[in-house]
């Protein structure tokens, strides 16, 4: 879900582009965060606790918390609130994967 | 202070309310030592979350020693070079 039509904010129009979330595809809109861009898309648990195995996903949402990390491929560990998503990048849960 | 042992003080390490209040009665009278026990506060966000928390909460459990403050860590996160060589360009 988005707010396409805000009051206050100018329309949302921006270009598509396509990543990867755990081999799934996601359409997102350009300069978006790979958290907002997924939580859009309804996914909500962007890593398990490394202990318990706990979901967890966005939290603070400013990079503050480290919460939402999640593994971009070539990249690495990236905190998915501030980071931009590109077209073609390969994410994955955090932890899941090699080097994650 | 008998509620809420099941709730988070500390997400990075989950560590709860009963966690710390275990680790008070089983002798930390510092919040370095609940730290030290519990690993609250020594996560990826180095207590930015939890620290005002923990701080509060050892000074109910153990006053007054408890709320002494744990050490104030930078704000800063490790950022790889490519990342600050991209941003420099025009």
């Amino acid at each position: 879900m988005r707010v396409t039509d805000h009051p206050l904010l100018p329309p949302l129009r921006r270009r598509e582009v396509r990543f990867s979330f755990e081999g799934r595809e996601v359409v997102a809109l350009e300069g978006e965060s790979i958290a907002a861009a997924l939580l859009a898309s309804g996914e909500r648990v962007l890593r398990f606790h490394e202990r318990t195995g706990a979901p967890r996903g966005l939290y603070c949402g400013i990079g503050h918390c480290l919460e939402c990390r999640v593994w971009v491929e070539g990249v690495g560990t990236v905190r998915a609130c501030t980071t931009r998503v590109e077209d073609g990048m390969r994410v994955r849960r955090a932890g899941s994967g090699e080097g994650g | 202070m008998s509620r809420g042992r099941e709730l988070v003080v500390c997400r990075c390490e989950e560590v709860t309310v009963g966690d710390v209040q275990d680790a008070v009665r089983a002798g930390c009278r510092t919040l370095q030592e609940v730290k030290m026990a519990t690993r609250a506060g020594m996560g990826p966000c180095q207590g930015r979350v939890c620290r005002t928390l923990l701080e509060r909460l050892a000074s109910l459990e153990a006053p007054p020693a408890g709320a002494a403050a744990l050490t104030k860590r930078l704000p800063v996160y490790p950022v790889p070079l490519g990342q600050l060589e991209e941003e420099g360009q025009p």
